[in-house]
């Protein structure tokens, strides 16, 4: 009797999906094919003949193991309630959110035992959304440089 | 009797929450996402890894002056909203309770600080720019150390942070 309830309590929870993985390759995996969709990855390789490697990014690069694009400008509202509900703040920590009037620019990071492991930027507009997902092994070292890209004195000079 | 005071107390609850809303992060969220404006967020757990960056020194260093921290926020208009903006600011920041701390001229920009104490603490740090563009708030909120704050300047690196080493001067 005893085993019997304790399998259904485990049933009980698996079904109201509390054990469900939650993650940003579910959300990608789950719309990448929908219509008004433009999903795809590039391999590291081929990132590097697109990037210009400066100061900066010198090293970055060869730590990334996957990068993978999200676009979409339909049904964004619902795709960005889904984005979020995937993206919990138990495995993702937001760093950085930048808003400029209605669009929303958000660094998540994912931590790993030494380092990050992957780093997800949004752009969210009220009638579009941008995901870009890097994955590999960064240092907190990156990611301090990632956030030497915020320039305030480019943000009043944008706001002139 | 004791029944009505306990809803009463219990009513008052969401009263009291609001109360101690902070008047600087209203202004805040009163204007971020809004069209004209441009915010800027930096997460408590950002300076969690800043923590964990560089040999021990500099990790001991980055630690004294980010234990305390609960975040940056920035926050600047466009041209059509600017004429304002600072004095906006200034009228939503009750003078019972954030108090001027140094104002630096540099060219014609004009370098504010202001600062809120609860007893011994600074809860929050406020830096704002004039002059030369769009005016410009900065704030930090949790327990700040003066001392220490001008460190970040050095540490984190940002365009814009070098401003803070005025407060050296002080």
């Amino acid at each position: 009797m005893r085993t019997m309830t304790i399998l259904l309590t485990l049933q009980l929870f698996c079904a109201t999906g509390l054990f469900a993985w939650q993650d940003y390759d579910q959300f990608y995996n789950e719309h990448k094919n929908e219509t008004g969709v433009l999903s795809f990855r590039i391999p590291t390789d081929l990132l590097k003949v697109f990037v210009d490697e400066d100061e900066d990014l010198d090293g970055i690069l060869n730590k990334v193991d996957q990068v993978s694009f999200f676009i979409s400008d339909e049904r964004a509202v619902e795709l960005m309630k889904d984005l979020r509900a995937n993206l919990s703040e138990g495995t993702y920590k937001d760093m950085i959110e930048m808003k400029d009037g209605g669009s929303t620019i958000r660094l998540k990071a994912k931590e790993a035992a030494d380092g990050l492991e992957e780093l997800i930027i949004s752009v969210e507009d009220e009638d579009s959304l941008f995901v870009l997902c890097v994955k590999g092994v960064f240092s907190f070292e990156d990611a301090r440089r990632f956030t030497k890209s915020i320039n305030t004195e480019r943000m009043r000079e944008q706001a002139k | 009797m004791m029944k009505k005071i306990i809803i009463a107390f219990i009513l008052m609850i969401p009263c009291w929450a609001f109360a101690q809303e902070s008047a600087l992060n209203n202004f805040y969220e009163k204007y971020s996402g809004k069209e004209g404006y441009v915010s800027v967020y930096i997460t408590e757990f950002t300076f969690e890894l800043f923590k964990k960056i560089g040999n021990a020194q500099e990790g001991k260093d980055f630690e004294k002056v980010v234990t305390q921290l609960k975040g940056i926020k920035m926050l600047t208009p466009d041209s059509a909203n600017r004429a304002t903006f600072l004095d906006d600011l200034l009228a939503a920041l009750p003078k019972n309770q954030y108090k001027d701390m140094m104002v630096v001229r540099d060219g014609a920009k004009t370098i504010r600080f202001i600062l809120k104490e609860e007893g011994p603490k600074i809860t929050e740090f406020i830096m704002t720019i004039e002059g030369e563009g769009s005016p410009f708030l900065l704030f930090l909120e949790g327990d700040i150390d003066l001392n220490e704050i001008a460190k970040l300047s050095e540490m984190m690196d940002i365009n814009g942070f070098e401003h803070l080493e005025k407060l050296k001067d002080k």
